[in-house]
């Protein structure tokens, strides 16, 4: 079970960005998939939350087909998607954009004690709850962004680039917290440029190039790979 | 839904080229008659006493859509019925009992479309032998110009002077111009004061800034100074006011004897409810527009009761046509509609007694002829009698005045019936 | 002190006529702000209201005061009728396209209108049309108050459901960030159908409250097109609150000027105040529209 992906092609109108790509994210599992800008990472998420139309092949989500569905339909099954530039809504509060994150879940009492568990991991946010999230610092507004995707309880949360613009000392931050959402059970799906920590956080990788698939292992395998060392890793 | 001339005339261009066909078929036979019989007419068209055709055409432009539309479609009633009374009535038998031919075109409430309406009228298939209209005078002194230079005639109900004032030789006023409306309006109202021994010093002038009622504001202005009148204000306004409280709280602050006002049907019917809200009882004269409409009654109710008005005609005068109005449309016969049923009649008379198939000539004999038939009976004086600069110059202002929800004429009383009541007795 | 009284009287007045200004407004840049869809149908839409207004007090009796909330509730349906077959289909298409469909729209409800009821100017009569409250020696036409007491219902009552429902803040959501919204299970397509529709009840809903002091015929809607496009401009495109601030100035400005000028210049100074507000403040009406993720602020 989990996100099954099957020779999936998609891109925009007539251009294909990914050819042919398989891939999956099992209950539980940490993925990442790394590769340089223009790689296609971001079509591959757009493409499972449903924002861009897949041409063919198959996206399959504990035995849902996702291609089927409107992309507003994909959150309720639980699946939530961290957008690339954190897509917050700058005029309204902390409060009301982290509650937005919850309009699937009908059950006040849920939605209360998610929201606690979100202000305990992002304590921060509990302190600015109230203050219009346009006026966050970058590192806040990807709290803001994380949180709001938490607050749907996700099986599944897809994050695009969670460490573009932040200080590195934020980017651990981030990590650690993404890590504590994954001891939790939920399953992550990272895509990053910023290699060296989504291979130092994640169980497993994929690389893409252009479009496709070109290796995959576990993070362990991929960072001791001598071609990961040299094009992702400066090493 | 509403006689557009433009897809009226796309609709109907075959069947008006089978007409046209039939008309000139018919006046080439009427020729070669004419001529074996030894008769000098010549029935191309000018002075042809000898003229038989299957119809006559009569176009009309008004503003059908748009803030005066109402104005425009009543009008187009009165048109309509007189066409229909007069095609019953056996067309124009001196030319074979040619049926009138109405064609409508919409002049909108705009100046400009208007104008562009009347060229394409004028342009497309074959022009009538003349036009009636446009109703608002705005509009009027745009469309008369193109008929003007089209050589056809323009039978109008509009008021402005600047109408008759540009030389035109195809230009006919039915009613009189509005200095004379607003000099009546405004003498008319002292000598009833005065005849109910009330006196009117101090006069609020209030107008919708268009050309009506700017010229009207204007002879009403001009006739307070001559008469030695306080105007205590004399204020225009849009007629596309939304709420008439500023205007009135300026009437109320001046303290007048009386209120002159003319306004079209929304503005007046603002103006009245506003002067009520604001505890207003000095007597209203109106200048015709809103105040004497089906409209005005019906908004207003009981409210009208004792507010005057000036206007072209005496609408308990109006006689049969009226009647049949009423029966027709359900509602009093409007000022608008029985002026230009009387301008149709005007033009049916006109051909009645020398038949043209040539709008110069008919124009030439509009200036000649005095026209008593039909509505044309119900103008004040009982005649249309055009001048040469085609100014109806047996034009005569009534003052109508609402009492009991009905329009009763009241002044001046050797053309009237009615009685004026001085509002508070 | 009598040129006091006046002073004071027609900001009263201002104030009344502003609160009225605003409630027809609001929906439209309720639907801008939410869709970023400039419904040139807006001033129409008032004219349905007050002939539904119209046609109902007559059937049934009533004060259009009392037939409002129904007319809204007509309105909304309507609007989310309109939304659904009309509105929809060009969400995406280009602005010339969007603005052909809606300034159709509007030309078609007119002479719909013309067409089914007539040229007829139509009003009701009400028992307190001629009826004035006074305070601290000030006088308010009836017709006016109630307007404006509906006016501030209703304006609270938008505040209240867009910062206090989820519904409301979903909706807010969607206008900043539609892709981000739909992330989040939010569907737009019902964002923009109830949008539109609350636009269209709001403005329906107006007509209604503002029957007993005017008159309705086809074309009526022309007549406040202006007002309605200089209030949501001048407030800010999408801004709600800043279309209720500027329909009360607009009111009172306009209401002020009728004191030192003539009537037929009162919109004068209210093209004035929106064009210096166009030109120094905003930086111009496209930088505004271009500018359009700034929606929806806190209202």
């Amino acid at each position: 079970m989990g996100l099954e992906i099957t020779d999936l092609q998609s891109g925009y109108g007539n251009i294909e960005v990914l050819h042919k790509i398989s891939l999956a994210v099992d209950d539980g599992d940490y993925v990442a998939v790394v590769g340089a800008n223009g790689a296609g990472k971001t079509t591959l998420l757009k493409s499972i939350s449903g924002t861009v139309r897949a041409k063919g092949g198959s996206i399959v989500f504990n035995g849902n087909d996702l291609l089927a569905r409107p992309a507003h339909k994909v959150p309720q099954l639980l699946i939530a998607h961290v957008p690339e530039g954190r897509q917050i809504f700058p005029e309204l509060s902390v409060y009301d954009n982290l509650m937005a994150g919850a309009w699937l879940v009908k059950d006040k009492d849920q939605r209360a004690q998610t929201l606690g568990e979100v202000y305990d991991l992002f304590p921060r946010l509990k302190e600015r709850s109230g203050q219009m999230a346009g006026t966050l610092s970058g590192g806040e507004q990807q709290m803001v962004a994380v949180g709001r995707a938490l607050m749907l309880r996700p099986k599944l949360i897809m994050l695009d680039e969670p460490s573009q613009g932040l200080a590195p000392k934020l980017v651990t931050e981030m990590y650690q917290q993404l890590a504590e959402v994954h001891g939790l059970g939920t399953s992550v799906l990272l895509v990053e440029q910023n290699t060296t920590a989504a291979l130092k956080y994640a169980k497993r990788a994929y690389v893409m190039e252009q479009g496709r698939i070109t290796m995959s292992g576990s993070s362990e395998e991929l960072r001791g790979s001598e071609e990961i060392r040299k094009a992702y890793l400066g090493i | 839904m509403f006689n557009d001339a433009l897809t009226t005339s796309k609709q109907h261009s075959a069947r008006r080229v089978a007409w046209r066909v039939a008309a000139v078929g018919t006046a080439l036979a009427l020729t070669l008659t004419g001529c074996s019989s030894g008769g000098g007419d010549n029935s191309s068209g000018n002075g042809s006493k000898n003229v038989k055709v299957d119809e006559v055409r009569l176009g009309t432009i008004l503003p059908l859509t748009g803030s005066t539309a109402q104005n425009g479609n009543n009008s187009l009633h009165g048109i309509e019925l007189a066409v229909e009374q007069i095609n019953a009535a056996g067309g124009i038998k001196s030319m074979g009992g040619a049926k009138i031919k109405l064609s409508t075109a919409d002049a909108t409430s705009d100046a400009a479309k208007a104008a562009s309406a009347a060229t394409q009228f004028l342009s497309k298939g074959e022009p009538p032998l003349a036009i009636v209209g446009a109703y608002a005078s705005g509009l009027t002194i745009t469309v008369a110009r193109v008929t003007e230079r089209a050589k056809v005639p323009l039978l109008s109900t509009g008021f402005a002077d600047e109408l008759t004032h540009q030389g035109y030789k195809y230009f006919f006023q039915l009613p009189p111009a509005s200095s004379l409306m607003g000099a009546a309006q405004f003498n008319y109202a002292i000598d009833i004061a005065k005849d109910a021994g009330k006196s009117i010093d101090k006069v609020a002038i209030v107008y919708a800034n268009n050309a009506y009622g700017e010229s009207q504001a204007k002879a009403l202005k001009a006739q307070a100074d001559k008469a030695g009148k306080t105007v205590v204000l004399n204020e225009g306004y849009s007629p596309n006011i939304t709420d008439a409280g500023p205007i009135v709280s300026k009437i109320v602050a001046s303290k007048p004897d009386a209120i002159y006002s003319i306004a079209y049907v929304p503005d007046s019917v603002l103006l009245m409810r506003a002067l009520k809200a604001q505890g207003s009882d000095v007597p209203i004269f109106g200048g015709t527009g809103g105040y004497i409409t089906p409209d005005f009654v019906k908004a207003l109710g009981d409210q009208v009761n004792d507010v005057f008005s000036i206007t072209t005609s005496n609408p308990d005068g109006y006689g049969d046509i009226g009647a049949a109005y009423l029966k027709k449309y359900g509602e009093f016969m409007p000022q608008e509609a029985h002026d230009n049923a009387a301008a149709v009649y005007v033009f049916a008379q006109a051909l009645e007694e020398h038949p043209t198939t040539d709008s110069t000539d008919l124009a030439k004999y509009l200036h000649e002829g005095k026209f008593d038939q039909g509505a044309a009976a119900s103008m004040p004086g009982g005649f249309v009698d055009f001048d040469e600069t085609g100014v109806n110059v047996n034009a005569k202002p009534v003052m109508v005045q609402w009492q009991n929800k009905s329009l009763i004429g009241v002044w001046p009383a050797d053309i009237v019936k009615g009685k004026p009541v001085w509002p508070g007795q | 002190m009598d040129i006091l009284n006046h002073v004071a009287q027609s900001v009263a007045n201002g104030l009344l006529i502003g609160s009225v200004y605003a409630l027809i407004s609001v929906g439209l840049t309720l639907i801008f702000g939410v869709m970023n869809i400039v419904n040139f149908a807006h001033g129409e839409f008032l004219m349905v209201g007050m002939f539904g207004a119209y046609f109902a007090s007559t059937a049934f009796g009533l004060d259009p005061l009392w037939i409002a909330p129904l007319i809204g509730i007509a309105g909304f349906l309507l609007g989310a009728l309109v939304e659904r077959t009309i509105i929809e289909p060009i969400i995406k298409a280009p602005q010339s396209a969007q603005i052909i469909a809606t300034v159709g729209l509007g030309i078609i409800l007119a002479n719909g209108a013309a067409a089914i009821f007539g040229n007829n100017f139509l009003s009701v009569k009400t028992p307190y049309q001629g009826e004035t409250f006074s305070l601290f020696g000030l006088h308010f036409a009836a017709t006016f108050v109630y307007a404006a007491a509906y006016a501030v219902v209703m304006a609270v009552l938008l505040a209240l459901f867009l910062n206090k429902t989820r519904f409301g803040k979903a909706m807010r959501a969607t206008a900043q960030n539609r892709g981000a919204a739909q992330l989040l299970g939010i569907d737009p397509k019902r964002m923009y159908m109830v949008a539109f529709g609350l636009g269209v009840a709001l403005v329906t809903l107006a007509g209604s409250v503002i029957l007993p002091y005017t008159l309705v015929y086809p074309f009526i809607g022309q007549q406040y097109v202006l007002i309605m496009f200089t209030v949501v401009v001048l407030g800010g495109l999408g801004s709600i609150r800043g279309a209720i601030i500027a329909g009360l100035v607009v009111g009172v400005i306009q209401s002020l000027s009728t004191l030192l000028l003539p009537s037929e210049l009162q919109n004068l100074p209210v093209f004035i105040v929106f064009f210096i507000a166009l030109v120094l403040i905003s930086g111009g009406v496209l930088s505004r529209v271009r500018n359009a993720s700034v929606k929806l602020k806190r209202s």
